[in-house]
């Protein structure tokens, strides 16, 4: 539902009314303000209060996390229910987190777990799509089919990306290490696609290629060549892929000829105890260069971290792999953007397409399950050290209401000052508001 | 979160559930006569913009009584935004003209009913036309009111179809050699040369290893080497299409000769077999049917099993030497996991069993795919090549034909395959048909068209396969790309090995040949390509070799104005306008005597314009 009752906005984040705006652009007595600027301002109109987060990194578990064995314990359910591990205190008097989550107990006045989290898309795919935009994409031949038929939306990054723009040197929208499944930019276009970093931060020899000028070329010709190519395509008719591309050598351009974004991306100049503290495991060195990659400006990282789908035989690589990581890589992520005075702008959000299985399969793995996942916030305007939400003594349900996926983005959205209900038209005319229904989750804000 | 309601109460439906369940429930009444098809009326009608029609739906049972069905059936269009569909059938049309089509289901039943909306503005005008390819063509746009865009210059012609058949650009040389030609069939001869290049065996042997799935992890280094070689001999001698799928699904023996018998040694058991056959040979997509009733298909479990049935005597034996063999036995009937009972083996589609007295019932497959009447076989290949020259197929995606999935242009994709099966099944001969046309031959979208994505009335932008633009590269920096473990010169569209480590044909969209599917080759653009053409070390050094092309070029003896043409001929395949010759003669003069420095840079700004990096 489009929120119809809400009173019309007159003003921009920065105070200045529509009226206002249009006037500066037309006298131009403001220097510099041009109309190209303008439509910036009136793209980052927001609900006009200053925004909390100024950055948010979202550690996606893609496959689905087994938070039942995590962040919503279920002591007292039977043995195929329940689980191996035990629950164990945290900091936070009340609060019970799995045993294997041992770091991040210790810190549990920083975050805050939304038990009730619940929707009702059991595929990996589709999931994604439905969770990362918000909508569910209408697919091939159903869930099982990995094209859906239109890649019409955009998704959360995009959005991001879209409504705020860049703080700094480095793109607004970035994803590692790899692209994040339905993380696309829909009908935004090209310009609003993520940076993807294609290599892992955790491999001895990371980098990100291609980002250094060749040594072979002087400052002069490297100017020289872009100003011929320049040249070349003044006259040249683009259209469709074409326009997609000249779009990116833009940013590509502006990458290598900013040294603040080739320092942001050297990882290397970490210091090797907080590296270490992190994790060298892909989760880990990720967030470590999330942080990296927020202090230089950028709006939104996306980390896909997968293996989460523990159909088989889950517990080992739980316990052994999985939850040990993410637990380093969650804690140390809250502390150190903390430690930097950064927590408070910056919003941190980890969870999957879904949750599993409440009951343990005959292989000794658990499945799909969508209709129960525990999320975790932190910073950025979330409410630390409290629970939202229970689920049933089976985690199967949520027992109070239930938050669904346009909740969780209206509340992202929310604290990073970005009006959910603005529209914007597809290519062939149709409109579509950032989200489609949902609320803002009132329980989690400060 | 919000559940939507299927029944309101208070409904008809919900009435009639309730009388059931009060009734107590009965699953199976004595009178039951099972519904065996659907009609749509009118099942195919022009609307003008924001018109609207009721339509009408017939359900026939074994009896053959026929009900009126309409408001118990539902509705959904593929193209709402074209022309949209309510939950009781009326259909409205937008204010875009263009063509959609409803889905129209009821009790496991589909059709599907098909609305044009033209467009009125533009009187149509029927240009020449080259062969059927183009009668279709322009009937199909004549009924939209959509023109087709002018023929495209000789320069964009030949830079598309060298790229397009054998996925190798022209030299500087050959580029002006055609372009100077003036004889006026020089376009059709220069087609017919390139159908005889070995690049043609080469490029459609790397797009057939993709489907199938010659993946050097699945099936060994000799298995894929085995299969490569069996792929180029069968297009550099053209094989008839289907005595090359024959040999394929007949396939024994060794999975490391040279043969295709490794493919069944990639696929595993008679469902994955079946499955993978099914989507690649015949376009039907028939994998949601191993768990449930395909959803907007015929298609239900009894169907995917009993095709499974005919790969069950199909086993692997190893043999002493350690390598392993692909055996045909004679196999048996597969049961329906939900109903516990076997099925008779049997072909999409058909209601008889197959009889089984063979000793390898791969053959009975076989032989229904290419008989005459078969309605998947010549419509299935026919789609995909038309598919390879023009980025889209005439059913999207190009291996799912389903009822309810129309081809955008029937008349033309009949035409296409009754070509191929009157002439024998020979693809270049099909392949000679679509490049001769003038639709091939069309230029870029005009503002009339440009907004047709389905009806192939102006050309489009496609992406270079990730080989095929390291090759470009290579070739015209007169550099080969050196590939570890491969002898010096050899080109990317001929490795074999798709694990091969290579950074810019993972970053250009290299799939990994893990399904039958042509999906899985990416030819997204992002930043980091454009990152690795601008600034690749590999690149430039290729740009900035001793050896190189560049060197030649600043060595020789040729004016800047020659030099200039060279390179415009060796990227674009064109010579350069009177602006671009003057941008980059400032180049020169800015150079001085540095000339080395001023071919390079020329050739870096040609490498990264937009034209290059693109099909048109």
């Amino acid at each position: 539902m489009m929120n119809e009752q809400k009173k019309p906005i007159n003003f921009f984040c920065d105070g200045v009314s529509r009226r206002q705006a249009l006037r500066i652009g037309a006298s131009g007595f403001l220097g510099g303000l041009t109309l190209p600027k303008l439509f910036q301002m009136e793209a980052t109109a927001s609900t006009g209060e200053e925004p909390k987060a100024k950055s948010c990194i979202f550690l996606y578990l893609q496959g689905g996390p087994s938070t039942i064995d995590m962040w919503d314990m279920k002591p007292d359910a039977p043995a195929e229910i329940r689980g191996p591990y035990k629950p164990i205190r945290t900091n936070v008097t009340g609060t019970m987190v799995g045993e294997h989550c041992h770091r991040s107990s210790k810190i549990a006045d920083k975050y805050t777990i939304l038990r009730s989290h619940s929707h009702n898309d059991n595929g990996h795919t589709t999931g994604s799509h439905y969770v990362l935009t918000g909508i569910k994409a209408n697919f091939a031949d159903g869930a099982n089919s990995r094209i859906p038929v239109n890649e019409l939306y955009p998704s959360i990054g995009s959005i991001v990306s879209r409504e705020l723009g860049t703080r700094g040197s480095v793109p607004p929208y970035i994803n590692m290490p790899h692209p994040l499944t339905a993380g696309g930019p829909g009908f935004y276009g090209a310009e609003h696609a993520p940076f993807v970093i294609e290599s892992d931060p955790v491999q001895p020899d990371f980098e990100v290629k291609d980002l250094q000028a060749d040594e072979r070329l002087s400052d002069l010709r490297f100017k020289r060549r872009q100003r011929v190519l320049k040249g070349l395509e003044k006259d040249s008719l683009q259209s469709g892929r074409a326009t997609t591309m000249a779009t990116y050598y833009d940013k590509a351009r502006d990458l290598i000829t900013s040294p603040a974004a080739r320092k942001a991306f050297d990882l290397k100049s970490e210091p090797e105890k907080l590296r270490a503290s992190y994790g060298h495991t892909s989760l880990g060195q990720c967030s470590l260069l999330s942080r990296r990659l927020v202090e230089a400006g950028c709006r939104f990282v996306g980390v896909d971290h997968g293996s989460w789908d523990t159909h088989f035989s889950c517990f080992p690589s739980l316990e052994k792999d999985l939850i040990p990581h993410a637990d380093m890589a969650f804690s140390t992520l809250v502390t150190d953007l903390q430690d930097r005075g950064l927590l408070e702008s910056t919003l941190v959000v980890m969870m999957g397409e879904m949750g599993r299985t409440p009951r343990i399969n005959d292989k000794a793995g658990r499945d799909h399950w969508s209709q129960a996942q525990s999320v975790l916030l932190a910073g950025g305007g979330i409410k630390p050290g409290i629970v939202v939400g229970a689920t049933d003594k089976t985690a199967s349900f949520p027992t109070t209401e239930p938050f669904g996926v346009a909740d969780v983005l209206r509340t992202i959205f929310h604290l990073m000052g970005i009006d959910s209900d603005k529209v914007y038209r597809t290519p062939l005319g149709r409109p579509v508001p950032i989200v489609s229904g949902g609320k803002v989750i009132k329980e989690l804000l400060v | 979160m919000v559940v939507e309601k299927k029944i309101t109460e208070g409904t008809l439906p919900y009435k009639r559930l309730l009388r059931w369940v009060t009734e107590g429930m009965n699953f199976k009444s004595e009178k039951s006569s099972p519904v065996v098809a659907l009609e749509v009326q009118p099942s195919q009608f022009i609307l003008q913009p924001k018109g609207n029609q009721q339509l009408r739906v017939t359900a026939i049972n074994t009896n053959g009584d026929r009900f009126c069905v309409t408001s118990e059936a539902e509705f959904e269009s593929n193209a709402p935004n074209i022309a949209g569909v309510d939950r009781r059938g009326g259909v409205q049309a937008g204010e875009i003209p263009g063509e959609a089509a409803v889905l129209v289901r009821f009790m496991g039943e589909v059709n599907v009913c098909r609305i044009t909306i033209p467009r009125k503005d533009h009187p149509f005008s029927r240009p020449k036309e080259n062969n059927f390819v183009d009668t279709h063509v322009w009937n199909k746009l004549a009924r939209l009111g959509i023109p087709p865009s002018e023929l495209a210059n000789d320069s964009t012609f030949m830079r598309r179809v060298y790229l397009d058949t054998i996925g190798t650009l022209p030299t500087a040389e050959e580029a002006r050699k055609f372009l100077l030609d003036t004889s006026t069939d020089k376009r059709a001869k220069l087609i017919d040369r390139l159908l005889e290049r070995p690049e043609y065996s080469d490029y459609w042997a790397m797009q057939w290893s993709d489907l199938l799935r010659v993946d050097r992890d699945a099936i060994t280094a000799q298995g894929a080497i085995g299969m490569t070689r069996w792929l180029k001999r069968q297009f550099a001698e053209n094989r008839p299409y289907n005595e090359m799928v024959r040999e394929i699904i007949l396939a024994q023996g060794s999975t490391t000769a040279e043969s295709p018998a490794a493919f069944y040694k990639a696929l595993g058991t008679p469902e994955v077999i079946s499955r993978s056959i099914s989507q690649l040979f015949l376009g039907v997509r028939i994998e949601c049917a191993q768990c449930h009733h395909h959803p907007s298909e015929k298609w239900g479990q009894d169907d995917y099993f009993a095709l499974a049935g005919f790969f069950t005597g199909v086993s692997k034996k190893v043999l002493p030497t350690g390598s392993e063999s692909i055996v045909g036995k004679i196999g048996n009937d597969l049961k329906n996991p939900r109903t516990n009972t076997l099925v008779a083996t049997r072909a999409l589609g058909e209601k008889e069993g197959s009889s089984l007295v063979v000793t390898d019932r791969r053959e009975l497959l076989a032989n229904w795919m290419m008989n005459e009447n078969n309605p998947f076989f010549a419509k299935s290949i026919s789609n995909r090549i038309w598919s390879h020259y023009f980025g889209k197929g005439l059913v999207e995606p190009i291996d799912d034909f389903r009822t309810t999935n129309p081809a955008s242009n029937e008349p033309l994709l009949e035409e296409l395959a009754a070509y191929l099966k009157k002439n024998k099944y020979d693809l270049k001969a099909l392949t000679k048909v679509i490049l001769n046309s003038r639709t091939y031959q069309l230029g870029a979208g005009v503002p009339s068209n440009t907004s047709d994505e389905q009806n192939f009335s102006h050309s489009i932008n496609r992406a270079m396969p990730a080989e095929v633009l390291l090759d470009a590269i290579s070739l015209i920096t007169g550099i080969p790309e050196k590939f570890n473990g491969w002898p010096e010169g050899i080109r990317a569209i001929q490795v074999w090995d798709n694990r091969m480590p290579s950074y810019f044909l993972k970053l250009f969209g290299r799939p990994v040949r893990a399904s039958v599917c042509e999906c899985e080759r990416s030819n997204e653009p992002s930043i980091a390509q454009a990152l690795h053409l601008m600034n690749a070390p590999e690149i430039v050094a290729k740009i900035h070799s001793r050896k190189g092309a560049v060197r030649k070029l600043a060595e020789s003896k040729l004016t800047s104005t020659e030099i200039i043409s060279e390179l415009y001929l060796m990227t674009l395949c064109r010579f350069p306008t009177p602006k671009e010759s003057e941008v980059l003669e400032e180049l020169f003069k800015e150079t001085g005597q540095d000339r080395r420095s001023a071919v390079e840079d020329a050739l870096w700004a040609l490498l990264n314009t937009k034209e290059f990096v693109y099909i048109h």
